[in-house]
């Protein structure tokens, strides 16, 4: 979910960059007490592991690619917060040095993945059985790619209605939500399954050190 | 010959005139052409896939299509060499960037270096875990 820049409205990324400022304060906000000795190593370690799955393209069925993203072992290890704060950090260094999505695109981006992405991980782990946590995580694993996903094409299904010229050619990204919707999921239903067999398996990793509580 | 036998004939012509204007005359040459060819990081064409193509600022495209298997856009620039490519697929990969085309080759935009890719993703890595490094410094200090 690279979205580069001049894919999005600047109607539709203005706003975003004041809702996601509004985000990274609420998400900054008593992040001292939340990291200590042990979790900073881990975080770094994670969110190094966020950005350079990211870059790895996964040849998918249709000629297309795609990329894991590790929202869900973030937000597995961390909770929304820090990891939404990892995540941003991931896309921006994407986008700055490997060109790999817009900076335009980082509000969305952003908020699709780092927000609601750790957020359906993080309320998956909430209602997670004690005695069969697996399935919880794995569906949060997987719904933290699906659902950024879906966010996601919607936005750039949107774009050719909100910015067109006046014959109304679209100024930024073409396709509407019925195209663009089905082509961004169906590759994204693969990809979730993958990260979640890499979330369970940190999460194993995690518990045979005892870094879950 | 008549005036009326002249004003039909006149007429016939101009009618001629009319039908073979929506005829298609074809010639066949030879140019050189800039060549623009798109991959994925990981060296994949990004091939059958839309793009548009703008002289410098203009808003409407000077060529529109679909890259080629090898994801190639060909076309001829002439002596205009401040140019704009958009492509698109339909799930969200692309690019809106300028290229600047020169008589012996075409620049590319920054960020397009794929020769580079390695090393940016080491220093990613670096920038991350050194400012994380920083944090931890800071923490520590905070601590009694």
């Amino acid at each position: 979910m690279h979205i580069p820049d001049g894919f999005i409205a600047p109607q539709f990324y203005l706003p975003a960059y004041l809702v996601v400022g509004g985000a990274w304060m609420w998400a900054a906000r008593g992040i001292r007490r939340t990291l200590d000795e042990e979790t900073i190593p881990r975080l770094a370690v994670i969110t190094a592991l966020a950005y350079a799955i990211g870059l790895v393209m996964l040849p998918l069925p249709g000629g297309t690619s795609g990329h894991l993203l590790g929202i869900g072992v973030l937000a597995m290890l961390f909770g929304v917060r820090l990891a939404f704060l990892a995540y941003s950090l991931v896309l921006l260094l994407q986008a700055m040095l490997l060109g790999a999505g817009g900076i335009t695109a980082l509000p969305v981006n952003a908020l699709a993945v780092g927000l609601v992405g750790a957020s359906s991980m993080a309320l998956c782990i909430r209602w997670r059985s004690s005695r069969y946590p697996l399935p919880a995580i794995a569906v949060g694993a997987f719904l933290a790619v699906v659902l950024p996903a879906f966010l996601i094409a919607l936005v750039l299904g949107l774009q050719p209605i909100i910015a067109q010229q006046d014959d109304g050619t679209p100024l930024f990204f073409p396709f509407r939500s019925e195209i663009v919707v089905p082509a961004i999921m169906l590759p994204h239903l693969l990809i979730g399954i993958v990260e979640a067999v890499l979330t369970l398996a940190v999460w194993r990793y995690a518990c045979d050190r005892g870094w879950l509580h | 010959m008549s005036n009326k036998a002249r004003y039909l004939f006149i007429l016939l012509m101009s009618y001629t005139s009319i039908v073979q204007s929506h005829g298609i005359d074809m010639s066949i040459g030879r140019a050189e052409a800039s060549i623009v060819t798109l991959r994925y990081h990981n060296n994949e064409p990004f091939a059958n896939v839309s793009y548009e193509l703008f002289v410098a600022e203009s808003k409407h495209p000077y060529q529109s299509g679909r890259t080629d298997a090898q994801g190639r856009v060909v076309f001829f620039p002439g002596s205009i060499r401040q140019w704009r490519i958009r492509v698109f697929s339909k799930d969200g990969h692309g690019t809106d960037t300028p290229l600047e085309v020169d008589t012996d080759s075409i620049s590319r935009n920054p960020g397009g270096e794929s020769v580079l890719t390695t090393a940016y993703l080491v220093l990613g890595i670096g920038i991350l875990l050194s400012g994380f490094g920083l944090l931890l410094l800071t923490v520590k200090r905070g601590k009694p």
